[in-house]
């Protein structure tokens, strides 16, 4: 106990430390989903090494469920050292699957895969970044998630469409009609590109990361709800949605708390 | 010396251009006849919603062209535009959304069922090779679909497959389409793909030139293409590609798009169609990405449209995109349940093949392995057996079921019974029969006894021949006459013999002098003969008529230029007796 208390201590030391220990965690989470994505028939990279590249099937699986421990493994190093090594391993392995989705094609707006895995891709890259750089990254990978989101929203993904009905069966035990769904998209859609512009635009505003938190975990969860266990290995590899604001929301609150004690402190010490 | 020489060598270099420029110049205008810009090319017959009375043709031109017709008959003409009966003008044409080429959709309609069709497309005097094509069961005959998804991203195993599929369809004329679930490419929005493709499923045609029709489904590499509709002629309209196949009254095929909302709109559809299709014998369902994936995770159909395929007790459910051969163990709520429903397929037209990984529901009795594949399902009476047939021919799984519905049975009946003279009746069924049993003359009886023989004029119509009849009301019954599905004929039919009908051997020779007395007797044997004809609210009004009138007959040999529907054996006694009917009658 005393080991892990001393961890914590120094993890959380410094302005950076609670966002940074917070980012490492949602990495890890997110390379578990990879994992179990890539154990039940692989991603994109199994299907370019098989179907682009003429390897042997199996061993493009076994490849991709290798480098996918690896990644596990080396997120966990990250964890609890802040290695540099497994981030950058990281941010080519979601790059990787990201230029491949869009690549291999074949989904709703595939094209825009990248931005879409923006918050994924940063989740690692800040981890390799200066700290004076990590919440502008940070900043501008969220919204770039949000808006690609966003768009596709007010384009009507069919997912999305079909994940409105469910979230309605299952909380409400009510069938949304499909029509009812494109004027909620609308309203979502709008609502992720506002959100993604202020964060660009305007200061610390903790209520909005704190809103784009809940509504990434949301959005990622629906993953399983909508179809089961099958879909939590979905639902973990969105864990930068919602990982990246809270823990923008953490340094905001933290950096804040300490602003306020150091101005009352201040103000106590100095001279009438 | 060297001047003559060098005049001699600027002579040769200008004969020789001179030369070029001259054949150039001549062969020019020969290059342009080979390929010239409205030349029909990729000719294909799409089935959409009724294939025993539509069909849809599609073929693409270099150029829109002005004017484009699709001539179609139930005989041969081998492509001579002016010998067919039938020209389908209301072409509608378009440039693919990808630029370059032009599509041609013409719906050939008013078909009769289950009836060879020759045709041949044209554009602005540009005309294609003829092909033919049956059109779709009215009744419930036994018939084989091919199944089969993902022919992308390998023409040279698609090509292969297509071979095999041409083969299946040479080996048994009774299979008469071949049913896709899509991913036919790697990227929908690619027209030259698509026109790759659409060459190589030019060997989908068989050596006498039959084209099976393609019943399509979206996969999800044409995800929002709209080449996909330009290609297949927007099946299930413009706004959605799902829709369903009624194969006779008893197969109810559902064509579902997995790349839009499963739990919208469609799901409401597909309710609404399962619904309706209790009273049919056999469900099926094709869609692209799997419920009980093979190789990946689960589309939602798993959520969305599986609870009603469990409900509604649809039969087998058609899924690709997983690149490997599978057939699922009964499925019911989640687990191994014999009542419950079977998903075959995972797509192997030529895309390069995966190993499945190891799931629950492929464990045996169900099955999966790595392999190019195409399925066919043989649906009859009693059962529905599916096959799965790798590239090489063999059978490499194979499942039967047993109907879950009785389904809607129409049950074949006698239509009409005419006497000619006292010793021939010419009998007309509501079906097409089982061909041996109609030929049989064991399988009619007259007062409950037997007739010496029968001549088969076509699969609904035959003229028996009896010992000499006395004159009076008889009687018309079946003993084990059946139709193809395998049904009894239903009920008994009554005629009346004339007084003073001579036999038909000796009429001919006596014609003019009888002529009075047999057309009151002959009008009035038809009036009893069909209000003899049991009622039957399900039998289409139609069909009787269709019958009579029949181009060709359900064995698509074609017609003979009269207008009739023949059996090869009929001979030349049954036209004799059809032309003594007619002058009779003409009298009349």
């Amino acid at each position: 106990m005393g080991g892990l208390k001393r961890w914590l201590l120094r993890e959380l030391d410094g302005d950076l430390g609670p966002m940074l220990l917070c980012v490492r965690l949602v990495f890890l989470v997110q390379c578990v989903g990879m994992l179990r994505i890539a154990l039940s028939g692989g991603s994109a990279i199994t299907t370019t090494m098989f179907m682009d590249l003429g390897w042997h099937e199996p061993t493009s699986y076994a490849l991709e469920i290798s480098g996918a421990y690896v990644l596990v493994a080396l997120a966990c190093w990250t964890v609890l050292t802040g290695s540099r090594v497994g981030a950058a391993y990281g941010v080519v392995w979601f790059f990787g699957v990201a230029a491949l989705t869009t690549f291999q094609g074949g989904s709703f707006m595939s094209d825009w895969t990248i931005p879409a895995h923006a918050t994924r891709i940063t989740v690692a890259a800040v981890l390799l970044v200066p700290g004076r750089h990590i919440e502008r990254a940070m900043r501008i990978a969220i919204a770039t998630t949000f808006a690609t989101h966003g768009l596709e929203a007010i384009a009507h993904n069919p997912r999305f469409v079909d994940f409105l009905i469910r979230a309605g069966d299952v909380f409400a035990g009510v069938r949304v009609a499909e029509r009812s769904t494109h004027s909620m998209l609308l309203v979502i859609g709008l609502v992720d590109l506002a959100a993604a512009g202020l964060l660009l635009t305007r200061a610390r505003w903790r209520w909005l990361v704190a809103y784009m938190a809940l509504w990434g975990v949301a959005t990622a969860l629906m993953r399983t709800i909508n179809i089961g266990p099958t879909g939590l290995g979905q639902t973990l590899v969105r864990a930068a949605n919602g990982g990246l604001p809270l823990a923008l929301f953490v340094h905001w609150h933290f950096t804040r708390r300490d602003h306020v004690q150091d101005s009352r402190s201040s103000a106590e010490l100095s001279p009438v | 010396m060297s001047k003559i020489r060098a005049h001699l060598r600027n002579y040769r270099r200008s004969s020789l251009f001179a030369g070029f420029v001259a054949v150039s110049l001549l062969v020019a205008p020969q290059v342009d006849a080979f390929g010239p810009e409205c030349m029909p090319q990729y000719p294909m017959v799409v089935w959409h919603a009724d294939p025993a009375h539509q069909a849809l043709i599609a073929w693409t031109t270099e150029d829109a062209g002005s004017a484009s017709v699709v001539h179609f008959d139930v005989e041969s003409h081998a492509g001579d535009p002016n010998a067919y009966a039938n020209a389908m003008n209301l072409v509608t044409t378009g440039e693919y959304s990808d630029g370059g080429q032009f599509y041609h959709h013409a719906v050939l309609d008013g078909l009769e069922p289950s009836t060879r069709y020759y045709f041949a497309v044209e554009t602005d005097g540009f005309i294609s090779e003829e092909r033919w094509f049956v059109s779709g069961p009215e009744d419930d005959r036994p018939i084989r679909l091919l199944y089969g998804g993902d022919s992308r991203s390998d023409s040279e195993n698609r090509r292969a497959m297509n071979d095999r599929i041409a083969a299946l369809v040479d080996e048994d004329p009774n299979t008469i389409a071949l049913v896709h679930g899509g991913d036919y490419i790697n990227d929908g929005d690619d027209w030259s793909q698509w026109a790759e493709w659409l060459y190589d499923h030019q060997n989908v045609v068989t050596a006498d030139g039959r084209m099976l029709p393609i019943v399509p489904a979206r996969g999800n590499h044409e995800a929002g293409a709209e080449i996909y509709n330009e290609v297949f002629g927007f099946p299930g309209g413009a706004e959605t590609n799902y829709w369903t196949m009624g194969i006779g009254p008893q197969i109810r095929f559902v064509q579902l798009d997995s790349n839009v909302s499963h739990g919208g709109d469609q799901r409401d559809f597909l309710e609404q169609e399962l619904q309706a299709a209790q009273d049919s014998r056999w469900i099926l369902a094709n869609y692209h990405r799997p419920a009980f994936p093979a190789v990946k995770s689960p589309g939602d159909a798993l959520v969305q449209w599986v609870p009603l395929f469990e409900q509604y007790n649809a039969d087998l459910v058609c899924e690709s995109d997983g690149h490997v051969l599978k057939r699922t163990v009964p499925i019911r709520n989640g687990e191994m349940d014999p009542t419950g429903i079977v998903y075959v397929g995972e797509g192997g037209l030529g895309v390069s093949q995966r190993e499945p990984i190891s799931q629950w529901y492929l464990d045996a009795p169900g099955m999966s392995m790595s392999g190019h594949h195409v399925q066919r399902i043989s649906i009859g009476a009693d059962e529905m057996l599916y096959e799965a047939i790798l590239m090489d021919g063999q059978i490499a799984d194979s499942y039967s079921l047993a109907p879950r519905r009785e389904g809607t049975v129409i049950l074949p009946e006698f239509v009409a019974a005419e006497p000619d003279g006292a010793d021939v009746i010419e009998v007309e069924l509501s079906k097409d029969m089982d061909p041996d049993r109609l030929a049989d003359p064991q399988t009619y009886a007259i007062d409950g006894g037997t007739v010496l023989g029968v001549e088969v004029l076509d699969d609904r119509v035959v003229v028996l021949t009896t010992e000499p009849l006395e004159a009076g009301e008889h009687t018309l019954s079946g003993n084990e006459l059946t139709d193809l599905a395998g049904n009894a004929v239903e009920g008994s039919i009554g005629f009346i013999v004339a007084p003073g009908d001579p036999p038909a051997a000796d009429e001919s020779g006596s014609e003019t002098t009888d002529s009075g007395g047999d057309d009151t007797d002959g009008d009035e044997d038809d009036s009893d003969a069909e209000t003899a004809a049991p009622e039957d609210d399900d039998q289409p009004p139609s069909s009787s008529d269709t019958d009579t009138d029949g181009a060709s007959g359900g064995d698509a040999d074609g017609g003979d230029g009269c207008g009739c529907r023949h059996d090869g054996d009929a001979g030349a006694t049954s036209l004799l007796l059809l032309g003594l009917l007619v002058l009779r009658r003409r009298r009349g």
